[in-house]
């Protein structure tokens, strides 16, 4: 990446100003016309570097109390048609095909988050009933000691 | 006052998409009836109650040229705290969490140096003391990320 373009990432990785105008306060720190910066970010969209700008809530804090990891055993040739019915699941937050270590028989893996734990584990259920798929282990959070956003530069 | 659906809706409009334009918060108060300043004293209230983290940019880590991978560690339980503490301190970690499970902390672990150096860094946490053993599971196909949670 070119220095201008890691300088913007510096610049949106945290927190924007909470001002009418945030692109030209940043504009102006990296010494950019507004107009230039917000292209540079249209572009950053464009290639999929940037996915979007946007407020990241505290799930738990807004309510989502209840969250679990449940990692999935699914064969080779259903490992599409899962992942797709677990997308469509309001409770899955994330959901990734995973390259497993040899022992663990788990690659398939859904971020789950509810408002109870009674929620989470019949949308487990549900998952359970429309893939076919039987063979999941929960494993409830506990303790969080670190969610923050990466910082790059 | 702005009313507490109108909170609401300016929640889940916030959590998609702060549009790159001269004037972001206006926009958003347009969509939903209220002013530039009431977007504005909205979202400065969220953020000091602590419902919202972060407002900025999301970034596709691995399109910014770094490595990542989920990390699976099984540790003695007297051991977990100080364990934890100590990975939570790396930049390159942005999410551990305890689990229930005989893998009982699990975190994410970024780094610019590519997946060799995801590997040593691993191999590198297995000599902590109270480490029972770490495993990497990166990813191999995403069916979804979803970064939006109805208010």
């Amino acid at each position: 990446m070119i220095n201008i373009d890691k300088k913007i990432v510096r610049e949106l990785q945290g927190n924007i100003p909470l001002g009418p105008a945030p692109f030209r306060t940043i504009a102006v720190k990296l010494g950019l016309t507004e107009k230039k910066l917000l292209e540079k970010i249209a572009g950053f969209k464009r290639s999929g570097k940037l996915r979007s700008i946007r407020a990241i809530v505290r799930h738990r804090k807004a309510g989502y109390t209840a969250n679990a990891m449940v990692v999935w055993s699914v064969p080779g040739a259903k490992v599409p048609s899962f992942g797709k019915t677990a997308a469509a699941s309001q409770a899955v937050s994330h959901c990734y095909e995973r390259f497993s270590p040899p022992g663990w028989p788990y690659n398939l893996y859904t971020m789950m988050h509810g408002r109870s734990r009674a929620g989470i584990l019949k949308e487990i259920e549900g998952l359970k009933k429309r893939t076919g798929i039987r063979e999941c282990r929960i494993l409830e959070s506990g303790r969080e000691f670190k969610k923050t956003s990466m910082v790059y530069f | 006052m702005v009313k507490g659906e109108i909170k609401k809706l300016l929640l889940d409009e916030v959590q998609k998409d702060i549009p790159a334009v001269e004037r972001p918060f206006a926009a958003l108060g347009r969509k939903l009836g209220i002013s530039e300043k009431e977007v504005l004293a909205v979202l400065k209230g969220l953020k000091r109650s602590g419902v919202i983290r972060r407002i900025g940019g999301s970034f596709d880590t691995r399109k910014l040229g770094f490595s990542s991978t989920l990390a699976g560690m099984k540790v003695s339980p007297a051991r977990l705290t100080a364990v934890a503490k100590i990975i939570s301190k790396l930049p390159g970690v942005t999410h551990c969490y305890e689990r229930k499970h005989e893998i009982n902390l699990w975190f994410t672990l970024a780094d610019s140096g590519g997946v060799k150096s995801v590997n040593a860094a691993i191999e590198k946490f297995k000599e902590l003391p109270g480490v029972e053993g770490c495993w990497s599971f990166p990813v191999k196909r995403m069916f979804k990320i979803k970064t939006f949670f109805a208010a």
